[in-house]
């Protein structure tokens, strides 16, 4: 499977946030890093279709996408089975949703409300949801923001036992985690058009 | 100011001895069911119309706009106004059914769609992106979404069916109806059991809109817990 991005052109008025992108996804991490503002959820709105380019060429995006927002997108008033629930319907698995959770140290929050849980906790569901979805393209914006140095490890860990023959895309601002996951790392200027 | 005048102001202990005296009878609890069922029917069709019409309204811009003038027309029509039509086209026993069906109908889907359409557009689009199906999107999203506009239009629209249903049943005058004891009472000038069916009618209300909000909080308790 190879997803390529070609000359995607995106502009909001006069602003223009994408000028002529090029980018390929294969399998494995691919990380994309770049100052805010330079367009970098804007190239994954329009990956995931959410949101159309002006132009270019989107070839071999899969049907199915898991993502992680840069928010979490949680229900709060439903606890974190409901939340899975909702996004995996069929496909949702109890054990390997409790599996997945002891590894992002959450083992006690299928049953809680997400409401009840802390920024941090919250984040990792958004990413168990993530992981969980039988999807062959990962889109992970920013999923280990607001996280400790060790907590950010152990999720990280959970992200490359359960990327195996996926392509994933991460946005993030911490080269270090490009490094952590042996990620091929873009720069997101260098992706622009001159 | 003290009226010492019975036909004017029943004194409370004679409208509770009189509310008693009516609870022995069984024409009361006859009259009491016949205007609970119809009330309830029309309570129950009005609210279900509303959210599948908020449901679709929230979905197609052109059907919330063809709703609009309906909508605003129900609310504002004084309720004597569609009383006396309906006794045209109705027999009076389906009245108070269709009274509180029409009160009703405007308040649900008003609250309804505004709740629908304020549902966080970034939940809507993860559901979007995850081919969530719409029944579980209702499920997970809008039913949690939409629980303060939906019991908001209970309590209002509760209140309003048993208003409207009774005095509906007062104007039609259906045989065994509560409206009819309210009638009897004010031809024959007996204004405490005038008061007692009052009471009996307030309490049946509050009755009625706590056993439905009960079983709304009850099953939204099931929904946060699965």
């Amino acid at each position: 499977m190879s997803i390529t991005l070609s000359n995607i052109c995106k502009a909001y008025g006069e602003r223009r946030v994408l000028r002529g992108v090029t980018l390929d996804i294969p399998q494995g991490v691919t990380c994309l890093m770049g100052p805010s503002g330079c367009g970098k959820t804007t190239l994954l709105r329009i990956l995931t279709g959410l949101e159309a380019p002006d132009c270019g060429e989107i070839t071999g995006v899969p049907a199915r996408i898991a993502m992680v927002f840069q928010e979490d997108r949680l229900v709060d008033s439903l606890t974190v089975r409901a939340n899975l629930r909702l996004a995996l319907g069929a496909g949702y698995d109890p054990a390997d949703a409790q599996a997945l959770l002891n590894e992002l140290d959450l083992p006690d929050a299928l049953r809680r409300t997400v409401g009840a849980l802390s920024g941090g906790m919250k984040r990792r569901v958004a990413l168990a949801r993530a992981l969980l979805y039988d999807a062959p393209l990962l889109v992970l914006d920013e999923p280990f923001k607001g996280l400790d140095e060790t907590t950010a490890r152990q999720c990280m860990d959970a992200l490359a036992r359960r990327a195996a023959g996926r392509a994933v895309l991460l946005v993030t601002h911490d080269a270090q985690e490009g490094d952590y996951l042996h990620a091929r790392t873009l720069q997101m200027e260098k992706l622009q058009r001159v | 100011m003290a009226l010492h005048q019975p036909l004017l102001l029943s004194s409370p202990f004679r409208v509770a001895e009189r509310l008693f005296a009516l609870l022995g009878e069984r024409a009361f609890y006859a009259a009491l069911g016949y205007s609970l069922r119809r009330i309830a029917l029309g309570f129950f069709a009005g609210f279900l119309l509303g959210a599948l019409l908020a449901m679709l309204a929230a979905r197609l811009p052109l059907m919330e706009a063809l709703l609009r003038p309906l909508m605003v027309t129900v609310k504002s029509v004084p309720v004597a106004s569609f009383i006396i039509l309906a006794l045209i086209w109705l027999s009076a026993r389906r009245l108070s059914a269709f009274i509180a069906f029409l009160m009703v109908l405007p308040i649900a889907y008003g609250n309804l769609l505004s709740g629908l359409k304020s549902t966080p557009t970034q939940l809507l689009e993860m559901a979007r992106l995850y081919h969530v199906s719409w029944g579980r999107r209702l499920l997970y999203i809008q039913l949690p979404h939409i629980k303060p506009h939906l019991l908001s239009a209970l309590t209002l629209a509760l209140g309003m069916s048993w208003k409207a249903g009774v005095a509906a049943e007062v104007i039609g005058i259906p045989t065994g109806s509560i409206g009819e004891q309210l009638y009897q009472s004010k031809v024959y000038f007996d204004l405490t059991s005038l008061y007692a069916w009052t009471v009996a009618i307030v309490l049946v209300s509050v009755l009625f809109e706590k056993a439905v909000l009960l079983a709304v909080r009850l099953l939204y308790g099931r929904l946060e817990r699965l």
